[in-house]
């Protein structure tokens, strides 16, 4: 292209200076090449220097701000000896970090040992959980716990945080309990519930617990009325 | 090997001097959901909700959906929870009204962090403990929601 002679090419271009190049790339596209590198690099120097690195972008006069604050929860269940589960429930955000372990054993479902840690208290304002967790020994997953979990561990001189993030173990171990016969009324009587009109363009599961299993459900006093799947039925 | 495994992971914007916007995920062996609110901010009003049901047991889970956009207007205060799992949570899916009300206690300790992270650059040795009592008693409504502890 004339103005900008070839870098090498083996196609019978004019310029042979670097014919060993097994591709022909025409000046013009090395030309653009190299102010697109220019460019490239000018706008890295000006995001180094930046210096509020929280700001990534200004509209119209007004700072908008990237997120400025998490929460995450992680909370497993696991099976580690026969009838013995192990229930991991993790919280943490900018102004608190949490762990309550609990270990429940079957068919009572009453916790064994528990272990309470409080990682991070920006705050300050946690009270010291010393032998706390011993007296969640004996307490049993199911109905009424909340009540009990709370009057153990929350209140004015507890802690609330500590005391949902217990709960949420016990729970979390009501639906392990509950997956393997969900999966199974899924298995045996699912049904399909693609939509004919406005589905999803991925359907993260295409089958669901059939009608009869989720009367039956519904037939539960625990579990009538308790969602839109189970009223009315 | 896990038998059951539940991941909630919240986020909290700023959008101007009024607005936030916060963003809810739940995601677990038997449900997947989302929740994404805009809320204006002193006046603590809820003024968009839209939630979306990913992974679900039942085909009237979906169903839940609008029954969550009834939040709109709602005030956040120490009535919310309540009211949050009773009608919607009831009516729609308990699953995603708690996502909610995290979402909710989430926005509240982002403005409190947000504010003694400003004020902790100008007075490093502040008494955190009591920002965060001072904090509370501007917004009264909020004592019993935030869980601080």
């Amino acid at each position: 292209m004339p103005g900008f002679p070839c870098v090498g090419c083996t196609v019978g271009c004019a310029d042979t200076s670097a014919a060993s190049m097994p591709l022909h790339i025409p000046g013009w596209l090395t030309f653009a090449l190299r102010c697109y590198t220019i460019m490239l690099g000018f706008s890295s120097f000006v995001f180094l220097l930046n210096p509020y690195p929280e700001v990534v972008f200004s509209y119209g006069g007004e700072v908008i701000v990237i997120l400025d604050f998490q929460t995450n929860n992680l909370t497993t269940v696991e099976m580690v000896e026969k009838g013995l589960w192990r229930i991991i429930s993790r919280t943490d955000d900018n102004l608190f970090s949490g762990e309550a372990v609990l270990d429940v054993m079957m068919p009572a479902l009453d916790i064994r040992r528990a272990e309470l840690a409080i990682k991070r208290d920006v705050l300050g304002l946690c009270p010291d959980l010393t032998g706390t967790s011993e007296k969640l020994v004996g307490i049993r997953v199911g109905p009424g716990m909340t009540k009990i979990i709370r009057g153990v561990l929350g209140g004015e001189s507890g802690s609330d945080r500590m005391a949902e993030l217990v709960l949420e173990a016990m729970e979390m171990l009501v639906n392990g309990l509950t997956t393997p016969e969900l999966r199974k009324a899924m298995l045996t009587a699912g049904e399909s519930i693609k939509f004919d009109h406005d589905g999803p363009l991925v359907y993260l599961n295409d089958v669901t617990i059939g009608d009869e299993h989720v009367r039956l459900m519904a037939a539960n006093p625990r579990m009538k009325d308790s969602c839109v799947a189970f009223r009315d039925l | 090997m896990l038998a059951y495994s539940r991941m909630k992971s919240i986020g909290v914007q700023k959008q101007g001097e009024a607005h936030r916007v916060i963003s809810g995920v739940l995601e677990d062996e038997l449900y997947a959901m989302q929740c994404e609110m805009v809320v204006n901010w002193p006046e603590l009003c809820i003024e968009r909700v839209q939630t979306r049901m990913k992974r679900f047991t039942t085909k009237r889970c979906p169903l839940a959906q609008q029954v969550f956009q009834n939040a709109e207007g709602w005030k956040i205060d120490g009535e919310l929870e309540g009211r949050i799992k009773k009608e919607l949570g009831r009516a729609g899916c308990r699953h995603m009204a708690i996502l909610m009300v995290d979402c909710c206690r989430s926005l509240v300790r982002a403005e409190l962090g947000r504010g003694l992270a400003a004020a902790l650059e100008q007075e490093p040795g502040l008494n955190r403990a009591e920002f965060a009592a001072n904090f509370v008693s501007q917004y009264p409504g909020l004592k019993n929601f935030i869980r601080l502890k």
